[in-house]
């Protein structure tokens, strides 16, 4: 054998170094490019989202007062006037109830809109298809969903959660209880339009509530809306000062919740500039 | 002779455990249900608005504590009424039939805790709305008879009538 000749095993042995060279400089430059393609960045990516409201998670509570088009939130329309206004029957706890007192509706004071039980309390709990309210013109004490079925309502706005709901429940179980008061409603007259309306806000110096609270709770009153073929209305984003809190103009009470007429006035303005469309 | 007299001690200690276990239970009747007894209950109290039954939903996280399953594992049914007229008036009337006396034990703490939890819950709302209302909240009470823990929201008066109901519903005809 000539000493050119190497043996057989040793030119293998180089072949299989090669080869094995070769693939890590392949797996390398995979590597590589796989790292500087798709480095991860310091802040987190944000997705769009529906709603550019609130954030629970975050606790930066920024209102807006433009609803995303989402198909629940009711968005911008022109001033659907008082024509609108008066076809809206209105369920809720005091703060709706306050609606009567403040004479803003049509009938005044003697309005037929505003359905409230005999102390303005209405819990959001897992009574609330059970409680009576007093039917308008009648005086009966009725279920909301019994008053439904008599009335058949073209529309109907419910405000409810700052009694028991927003203190008490958690998202499971508020949901629940408002779902239940919504499909009652539907079974009854399965005609109307339900709008649920955003819990409002209260003042920095409310001790019982707070506004974070409050805006998560809305979250799931808009969850609800949506989960039951229901319209959401952002009116608290009209009641809000730049501190994320109910304006102080618009409370006229130490408790920092309930609202004096100027507030009423707004809400209404509010309901009838993202008014319902055909 | 030495056998049977150790025979016959043992028989009569056996006889005396077996005497004495019997005594320890069976002051209240055990056969009422929950229907029975709450209907027997609000019998003895002014008709006022009426009653209504809660909904199964009432025993929840909220009021009765994350771990309400745990109790109402304990129990074989139980029965809430509230007034008709709930807005205006808190009466309640709570009975729950457990498995055992033991069990009973338990719920009677389960029950305590309801209440208190409703006390806190329910006054910042019934010192705005109804203030009428808020001494039935100290007059809250809970009574063991037996397997049944029973409580009540409602006037003193009412209170000491219901409290006589039950007594007289759970005690076995003589």
């Amino acid at each position: 054998m000539s000493t050119s000749q190497k043996p057989e095993s040793v030119e293998r042995m180089i072949r299989i170094s090669m080869l094995v060279i070769a693939g890590l400089l392949v797996m390398l430059m995979v590597l590589t490019v796989v790292f500087f393609a798709t480095k991860p960045s310091d802040k987190p990516v944000v997705l769009p989202g529906p709603n550019s409201t609130t954030d629970a998670t975050d606790g930066d509570s920024t209102p807006t007062n433009t609803p995303v088009e989402d198909g629940v939130n009711l968005s911008l329309t022109p001033d659907a006037g008082t024509a609108y206004q008066d076809k809206i029957i209105f369920v809720g706890d005091s703060l709706t109830a306050h609606l009567i007192n403040r004479g803003v509706l049509t009938g005044g004071t003697d309005t037929k809109q505003v359905w409230r039980c005999e102390n303005n309390m209405m819990n959001l709990n897992s009574e609330v298809t059970a409680v009576k309210i007093i039917y308008p013109g009648t005086g009966e004490k009725m279920t909301v969903a019994e008053a439904a079925a008599k009335a058949q309502p073209e529309i109907m706005i419910i405000t409810l959660g700052t009694d028991w709901g927003v203190a008490y429940l958690d998202e499971t179980e508020f949901k629940a209880c408002y779902a239940a008061l919504v499909k009652a409603i539907q079974k009854a007259s399965p005609k109307t339009e339900i709008i649920l309306q955003s819990i409002f806000p209260v003042t920095a110096g409310c001790v019982t509530l707070d506004n974070t609270k409050i805006d998560t709770a809305n979250k799931w009153v808009k969850a609800v809306a949506s989960e039951n073929g229901c319209h959401y209305l952002d009116t608290q984003s009209v009641l809000k000062d730049d501190k994320n809190c109910l304006k102080e103009e618009y409370c006229n009470s130490s408790d920092g919740i309930h609202m004096g007429t100027e507030a009423y006035v707004a809400i209404l303005e509010y309901i009838r500039t993202h008014a319902l469309t055909d | 002779m030495k056998y049977t007299r150790i025979l016959l001690s043992l028989l009569l200690a056996a006889t005396l455990l077996l005497s004495l276990a019997s005594c320890g239970g069976g002051k209240y009747r055990d056969d009422l249900t929950a229907a029975q007894l709450t209907d027997g209950i609000t019998a003895a109290l002014p008709a006022g608005d009426g009653w209504r039954q809660v909904s199964d939903a009432y025993i929840s996280p909220s009021s009765w504590g994350d771990d309400y399953a745990d109790y109402l594992a304990k129990v074989t049914e139980y029965r809430i009424l509230v007034s008709e007229n709930s807005d205006m008036n808190i009466d309640e009337v709570g009975v729950f039939v457990c498995k055992t006396e033991k069990d009973a034990k338990a719920v009677k703490d389960f029950a305590e805790s309801y209440l208190a939890a409703k006390a806190l819950q329910l006054k910042p709302l019934l010192e705005s709305y109804n203030p009428d209302e808020l001494p039935k909240l100290d007059n809250a009470t809970v009574n063991v008879m037996g397997r049944y823990v029973v409580y009540t929201i409602l006037s003193s008066a009412d209170t000491t009538n219901a409290g006589s109901a039950m007594e007289k519903a759970l005690t076995p005809a003589e």
